[in-house]
């Protein structure tokens, strides 16, 4: 719990200064010397990394594969559930109150 | 509170229990499997509508939550990389709902991409359905009736596979002739369908006219389309044995079921051996078996504590089974604590709800999805224990303990049914191994429709206490069947029984919203602006399979 919050402060102060990097350079132009955020402590780099994002996930099969291949890279079903007709439509129901 | 603020917190407050049903139920699918095979059970979701689903983030919402928050639009690196895993949610989540395929409805190509691409971070593949016959397909122009448009169903395949991130794969039925279907196939995979679900059914085949699926058509494909296809098999899956038969009559890659799922939640799981049979499983003398209904009710149910109400399920008793010693008395309040106890029958000890957990339930108001699903699953049991009706029937708007109570009520059934066929099986033989008659298969039969039925019937039926298909049987061969051996008195006090038990049936799937033709409703959204729109959406038949 502790950790995530400091990785969220980590997060939100490398998030400010990106902006306000960019800004710069948007308003004045030119180039800034690149950033050291490696100074962020090492122990919220550390927390940092254990997280991956869902785009780090999905970079890594971005090849796409295709028949047979894809199908045996989802580990070849041989069980497969039908769709069924979803059952509930009642949350649209609400919405359109 | 604003109207539109009341909306999207009731909205949110639903979205929990009546959206996860069909992934709660994908859940439980899987949970019958061993450890090993869970991840080898490749699930689809419903049929979505596309244009729907493309446009209308509220649609999406209540239709598929792979996130906590809503699914970004449009679905970009950048949205993605806020993401983290801890944000997601239920569907398409990796830990338990994978590898998964989203299904879509479509017939334009670019609201299908535009659908497509909402869903392909969190699914595995989309897949084009092109096998529901229903009439508002027919109406919508979607699904198998668009088979006679093979230019647009290329169109539709090609779009995804050169610009989706995953696969795209294709459903269909089979048309008239070998040499047509043949050509179809070729035509979804020359467009660049991945994988090819055939099922063994013409589009007129549903209904009274349902008919036997044709795995011959679909060995057909198989040994004249390139080797290297994927091809899945669909229809005639009753029960587990009819995986097997199906992938050696068609030589298919993998075996999709669909009604039988929904009867019998277990029947992707082979049968324990002989003597290992636990609780949860039950064979009868003859070495016939299947799940407990209380077994299986207990698992859903245990999921949708964990997962659609996001609480601990409450403690449960082991089930009972024979050779328990019985306890008379229901324990009121002392010795409450003793839930190791192995012994006993099966008492409900709810945990003491909060009140705002009750607050949160009592805005749950729609339960049909549950309710549904568990009058499919247990429709033998309720046509024999009318409490166990009534008491699901009445849980329509309740709160979940509601639905516990008719557990309760279940595992009281199961109970009586058992030791009834103890009783009478005394002195009967130790079960003996399981010995499937494999000949009557349905792909092996050479008979005509009537008494084939008549034939799976027999083969597939089981105590009202453990999980079978349906087969209603066809009114011809129900006398038939009578004239052989019981007396006319008998065999018209049985044909009436039968009649009203099927009539019950009917009541009972409309009672709870199962209507027949499926369902129209008009729906709002709200358009850009402030501007209502209402929209007219048909939806498929509740409970039954698209395709």
């Amino acid at each position: 719990m502790g950790e995530n919050i400091s990785v969220d402060i980590a997060r939100a102060i490398k998030l400010i200064i990106d902006v306000i990097r960019t800004f710069l350079i948007t308003r004045f132009g030119g180039a800034i010397a690149p950033a050291k955020s490696s100074r962020l402590p090492r122990r919220y780099l550390a927390v940092m990394a254990t997280e991956s994002t869902l785009a780090g996930q999905e970079n890594e099969r971005k090849r796409k594969l295709h028949g047979r291949a894809f199908y045996e890279s989802i580990g070849s079903p041989k069980l497969v559930l039908a769709p069924m007709v979803e059952q509930s439509e009642f949350v649209c129901l609400i919405a359109s109150l | 509170m604003s109207h539109r603020i009341f909306v999207a917190t009731l909205a949110n407050n639903v979205r929990g229990l009546t959206r996860s049903s069909s992934q709660a139920w994908r859940l439980l699918s899987r949970s019958f499997l061993p450890e090993s095979q869970q991840k080898s059970l490749l699930a689809y979701t419903p049929m979505f509508h596309s244009k729907m689903f493309g446009e209308k983030s509220n649609y999406r919402d209540a239709h598929f939550q792979p996130l906590k928050s809503t699914i970004p639009s449009p679905v970009d690196d950048y949205h993605l990389s806020q993401l983290r895993d801890s944000d997601r949610h239920l569907d398409g989540n990796p830990a338990f709902d994978r590898p998964l395929t989203v299904q879509f409805c479509s017939n334009d190509p670019d609201d299908f991409l535009r659908a497509a691409k909402h869903v392909a971070p969190f699914c595995d593949a989309v897949d084009l359905n092109l096998g529901c016959p229903q009439g508002i397909a027919k109406r919508g122009k979607y699904g198998a009736f668009l088979q006679e448009d093979w230019d647009l169903i290329s169109r539709m395949i090609r779009k995804l596979h050169e610009e989706l991130d995953i696969p795209v794969t294709a459903k269909m039925r089979v048309l008239e002739t070998p040499e047509k279907t043949l050509a179809y196939a070729k035509t979804l995979l020359d467009a660049g369908a991945s994988i090819i679900t055939v099922h063994g059914r013409r589009r007129e085949q549903k209904g009274h006219n349902t008919g036997l699926a044709d795995w011959k058509m679909i060995r057909h494909l198989r040994e004249n389309l390139p080797k290297d296809t994927v091809i899945f098999a669909n229809g005639n899956i009753l029960q587990h044995e009819d995986i097997a038969a199906c992938l050696e009559a068609t030589g298919a890659d993998g075996v999709m079921s669909a009604e039988g799922n929904l009867y019998d939640p277990t029947i992707f799981a082979p049968p324990p051996p002989v003597g290992q049979e636990g609780r949860e499983y039950w064979r009868g003398r003859d070495g016939k078996g299947g799940y407990r209904m209380d077994a299986v009710m207990r698992r859903y149910m245990d999921i949708i504590h964990r997962y659609a109400l996001g609480q601990e399920p409450p403690q449960r008793k082991p089930l009972w089974m024979p050779g328990d010693v019985d306890e008379p008395v229901e324990q009121e309040n002392g010795r409450s604590e003793d839930a190791d106890d192995e012994e006993g029958p099966p008492k409900k000890k709810r945990k003491q709800m909060s009140k705002s957990e009750k607050k949160k339930e009592a805005s749950n108001p729609n339960l049909t999805a549950m309710q549904a699903h568990l009058f499919h699953l247990l429709r033998p049991l309720v046509a024999e224990h009318h409490n166990v009706r009534d008491a699901l029937a009445r849980s329509r708007t309740a709160d979940i303990d509601a639905f516990e109570n008719v557990l309760a009520l279940v595992e009281k059934a199961v109970k009586e049914g058992i030791q009834k066929y103890e009783l009478e099986h005394v002195n009967d033989a130790a079960p003996v191994s399981a010995t499937e008659d494999t000949s009557t298969s349905p792909s092996t039969e050479p008979l005509d429709p009537y008494e084939s039925s008549l034939a799976t019937v027999a083969r597939v039926k089981r105590p009202y206490w453990v999980c079978q298909p349906y087969v209603r049987p066809l009114p011809k061969e129900a006398i038939e069947k009578g004239s052989m051996t019981m007396s006319k008195k008998e065999k018209k006090r049985l044909e009436m029984e039968a009649e009203q038990a099927v009539q019950k049936g009917d009541e009972q799937v409309k009672d709870v919203g199962l209507v027949p033709e499926g369902r129209v409703e008009e729906k709002g959204f709200l358009k850009d602006g402030e501007k209502e729109e209402v929209v007219v959406v048909e939806e498929p038949r509740d409970g039954l399979v698209c395709g």
